[in-house]
């Protein structure tokens, strides 16, 4: 059932952007939070984008149980704020993974690039 | 900041982390910027405070919920008013009668010690006076022995009414006051103004005067210690304590509280063995944990211990004794010579009930229109459930409406109230006052009212409106009917009944009263001066006055006895013969010369009493009424010349007087024995001319005032007889008050629901117009619906009306019959009111031109 559940709604619950933020947060891994990961998207796509975007993409992503997040220690260098530090679940992970798989077996089946990807 | 609390920090922090690291690469402007886009950015639903964003929402809805009911209010005036006013009328009644029934359930209540303060009274089973066998006063002696002999008494005290006139230097007063023994104020503990209450009753020549009344004899000089003179006691009394002056709610009202050994009477009294003489209130402070039962229970060795037995050698009547507290004595009618003001639990409730009924028909008012007004706005519900409501919200909205109507005919009916309460105040002759913070549940009260009001009233449209499916209201294009017809016309049913029984009721009311004014009384009532004889000086001065009054040509006669007419109230005990055991109960009555050219009643048989008679004048002979002679065997022709045996001696009957109302109408009338004497007279009766009669009244003052120092006071018979119905009176006066406030609302629901429906049928009134039906046709197709339910309101309540005012009248040993054109009347005079509200608006929607109600479709 919960196979049912992840294949019928992969589109729906997992989009592009948040499949890139999800990645970013196991990328970056001890240093996953709000601004690190708006910084860390700009870099890797050159795309830009605000901290507020990001945020409210990980609080949905949290929501779905992809994320789980902690706050970590406070630091002189932002005014003794603490920041919130993001990580992938299991089921995160998992999702990734299906993801990816599901997008590969696309690609297998697709004859045109099929000679180029072997 | 508009984020949610726990997001604040993070944010916070990496919005100022972005900021310094732009600073460094950017100018400080474009970090700025940058800040606030990212500021602006983080505006999104899952940042928002999350409590804020449901408020905002529903706030919107109640907007909408008030927006509408005022638009509903101010569409339809003609409903809004009635149903305002209607609701206002209701709770008017209900708020005056409710600061009625708290004035009236807050007597005595400023004692601090209240709750322990009691009285004795006493039964004498079988010694029946005025129709009842207790007994309010007690011996001299109980309030010592009490005090010495039950631990449950903490203090007791012996009081009497007294009246007499003070003087101080030559201005005297006539006052009512109390006289009391040391023990007065440890009972009844009042505030002294001035003085010590433990010492201020030390002895018979102490006196104790309320505020006003030192105010007005000695203004601003201090009373302590000054000198009076009371009554014609030949030594001075010391003022020795002031009071404040008995509040509005104090039973018994006094001005002045002097010690009763000022008379001789009471030292004698006291010294007396024997309890025999029952003539002191005793009145006793319970201790804390004692109860009254285990005290009364004492009374009963008390009474074996000092009931001396030649003290009832010739009285058959066993005493038993009661105490009784201050509060419910209050309370306690149908006690002989009581002390003080009495309230009638059965005519506060009576008005309580009647109060609660006017409010109901109010609120059944609201409901019948609101369910008849309710039609127009199905649509509105049907909508309301097509986007998204639920029934429950539906059943707040319009409950909410009708709390919000109550709320704002509550604010009229305040205004009202507080307009209205003087005349009431005035008829039932209490000082109700309206103090909506004397007491701190009343606010609060009414609130709770306006909340059950409202939901009484919206109840039943709440529920039938919110039950309506949107599909039936929306589809259709006409108006829907909406079930629960049939309880609207069981309201108004009920509506009609009530005030059927309540016009009923009123005219059987007023018809008594007019019986008794009117009724051969077999005395003439009218024209007869009394003047009640405070200066005892003057009893044995009637020949004097008489002869100085009857030179005005306006004065026919006068004379003195110990009551008038109307309330003969002393009572005695007779023989038939000097031999026999029976005794039997007679009230007596004492006159003087001429009293039957006075008051004009008619003798029988025999004769009057004449001056020239030594006889008479030994008060050996007797003229007794037809009753007494019926109750001694004889006819009124027989009596004469017949004897009976009185206090040891026979005594011998001169006249039979034809039977006249010498109690209230209330009580059958009883044996009387009239005898000569001009030793006890406590009023004076002049027979005067009835022209001229301002001009008499000055030449009676003036011969009066020859003869006494004390102030001049008359007042008419007539006027006197009437007092013994003043609480039947007020009823009357107070019934009619509710009945016209329940026509009122009664009607105006009729009116609004008759409005109604005749609007319903405009279209049918014109088609029928157009196929032919006179005006005539369509008034009659039109009120025979309500003519119908008036009818069988008027069914419903004739046995209902028939039942109450039946068991009213029991009260009198003289009343009215019922008949059937009381009923007749008061049927009629709903039907006319019906007739009129309803003819009005068919008649008017009868002549309406066809055309109109027909061109638009």
């Amino acid at each position: 059932m919960f196979y049912n559940l992840v294949t019928n709604m992969i589109e729906t619950r997992l989009g592009e952007f948040e499949e890139v933020i999800l990645l970013l947060v196991g990328i970056l891994g001890e240093g996953a939070y709000a601004y690190r990961i708006a910084e860390e998207f700009k870099s890797q796509t050159g795309r830009t984008v605000s901290i507020g975007a990001t945020h409210s993409t990980l609080d949905r992503l949290e929501t779905k149980g992809f994320l789980k997040s902690e706050m970590g220690s406070a630091t002189a260098e932002r005014g003794g704020r603490r920041k919130r530090i993001f990580t992938i679940t299991a089921l995160g992970k998992r999702v990734l993974k299906e993801s990816r798989d599901f997008k590969v077996s696309l690609w297998e089946q697709y004859p045109a690039f099929k000679v180029n990807f072997n | 900041m508009f984020l949610r609390d726990e997001l604040a920090e993070e944010v916070q922090g990496d919005l100022e982390e972005k900021f310094y690291v732009d600073v460094k690469s950017k100018s400080v402007f474009r970090a700025k910027l940058n800040y606030w886009f990212q500021v602006f950015n983080y505006m999104r639903p899952f940042a928002f405070r999350k409590k804020k964003s449901t408020q905002l929402n529903q706030y919107d809805m109640f907007q909408n919920y008030f927006k509408i009911a005022s638009r509903n209010l101010l569409k339809q005036k003609l409903y809004s008013g009635i149903n305002i006013a209607g609701l206002a009328l209701g709770l008017t009644c209900f708020m005056v009668i409710l600061l009625y029934v708290q004035h009236e359930f807050s007597y005595d209540r400023f004692y601090p010690n209240v709750q322990r303060i009691y009285r004795v009274y006493q039964k004498q089973a079988g010694n029946e006076f005025m129709g009842t066998d207790y007994f309010a006063v007690t011996p001299a002696q109980l309030a010592r022995v009490m005090m010495e002999e039950c631990p449950e008494v903490a203090h007791a005290t012996s009081v009497q009414r007294t009246s007499g006139l003070l003087s101080h230097n030559d201005a005297n007063f006539w006052q009512e006051g109390i006289a009391a023994d040391a023990e007065f104020f440890n009972v009844f503990r009042v505030s002294f103004n001035e003085g010590n209450p433990q010492t201020a009753l030390q002895d018979g020549r102490s006196i104790v005067l309320t505020q006003t009344l030192a105010q007005t004899v000695f203004g601003d000089q201090d009373p302590i210690g000054k000198a009076f003179r009371y009554q014609d006691v030949a030594e001075d009394f010391i003022v020795t304590g002031i009071i404040p002056d008995p509040p509005a709610n104090a039973s018994f009202k006094y001005s002045f509280v002097i010690h009763l050994l000022y008379s001789s009477g009471y030292a004698e009294e006291i010294k007396r063995m024997g309890w025999s003489n029952n003539s002191y209130y005793t009145f006793f402070e319970l201790r804390e944990a004692a109860t009254v039962s285990d005290l009364e229970n004492r009374f009963v060795s008390l009474l074996k211990k000092y009931q001396l037995p030649e003290d009832y050698a010739d009285y058959p009547f066993k005493d038993q004794y009661f105490a009784q507290s201050l509060t419910d004595s209050y309370f306690q009618t149908g006690i002989n010579f009581d002390l003080g003001q009495k309230g009638n639990l059965k005519v506060i409730y009576a008005y309580a009930a009647v109060a609660l009924i006017v409010l109901l028909l109010a609120c059944v008012n609201y409901m019948n229109l609101a369910v008849a007004r309710s039609v127009k706005r199905a649509r509105e519900v049907g909508l309301r459930k097509v986007v998204g409501a639920v029934r429950t919200q539906l059943v707040a909205q319009f409950l909410g409406e009708s709390i919000l109507i109550a709320l704002f005919a509550l604010l009229l009916a305040i205004g009202l109230t507080y307009s209205v309460l003087p005349y009431f105040a005035q008829i039932v002759e209490r000082p109700v006052e309206f103090n909506l913070l004397a007491n701190p549940w009343v606010v609060p009260a009414l609130l709770v009212l306006v909340l059950v009001v409202g939901l009484l009233s919206g109840s039943y449209p709440a529920f039938a409106m919110s039950s309506l499916k949107p599909i039936d209201v929306l589809k259709t294009k006409s108006d829907v009917k909406i079930s629960g017809f049939s309880l609207q016309q069981f309201l108004m049913v009920f509506q009609f009944v009530v005030s059927t029984v309540l016009i009923f009721s009123s005219v059987v009311i007023y018809r008594q009263l007019n019986f008794m004014k009117n009724k051969e009384l077999g005395y003439n009532k009218e024209d007869v001066v009394t003047i009640w004889i405070r200066d005892r000086a003057l009893r044995d001065k009637l020949d004097v006055l008489a002869q100085g009054w009857q030179q005005h040509p306006g004065v026919l006669n006068a004379t003195m006895t110990t009551s008038l007419p109307a309330d003969i109230s002393s009572s005695t005990l007779i023989k038939k013969a000097p031999a026999d055991k029976d005794q039997m109960a007679i009230y007596q009555w004492s006159v003087g010369n001429d009293f039957q050219n006075v008051f004009g009643m008619e003798l029988v048989a025999g004769r009057t009493f004449s001056k020239a008679i030594n006889s008479d004048l030994l008060q050996e002979n007797f003229i007794i009424n037809e009753t007494a002679a019926r109750a001694l065997g004889w006819t009124a022709e027989e009596a004469i010349g017949k004897q009976f045996e009185y206090n040891d001696a026979p005594r011998s009957v001169i006249g039979v007087v034809k039977d006249f109302h010498m109690l209230s109408m209330h009580l059958p009338i009883q044996p009387l024995m009239i005898r000569y004497s001009e030793e006890w007279g406590r009023f004076f009766a002049i027979k005067i001319k009835p022209t001229e009669i301002n001009e008499t009244l000055s030449h009676i003052e003036d011969v009066f005032k020859k003869n006494s120092i004390y102030p001049f006071e008359y007042r008419f018979l007539s006027d006197e007889y009437n007092k013994l119905y003043s609480s039947e009176l007020k009823l009357g006066e107070v019934f009619g008050f509710f009945t016209i406030t329940s026509i009122v609302i009664a009607s105006l629901g009729l009116f609004g629901l008759a409005a109604f429906t005749t609007s319903q049928r405009t279209k049918e009134i014109g088609i029928r117009k157009v196929l032919g039906a006179s005006v005539q046709q369509v008034v009659v197709i039109l009120s025979q619906s309500f003519a119908w339910r008036v009818l069988a309101a008027f069914i419903i309540a004739v046995p209902l009306g028939w039942f109450a005012m039946n068991s009213w009248l029991q009260d009198f040993a003289y009343r009215i019959q019922l008949t059937w054109w009381m009923f007749a009347l008061a049927g009629l005079s709903a039907f006319m009111v019906a007739g009129i509200s309803i003819g009005y608006l068919s008649i008017r929607a009868s002549q309406a031109n066809p055309v109109d109600s027909l061109r638009s479709e």
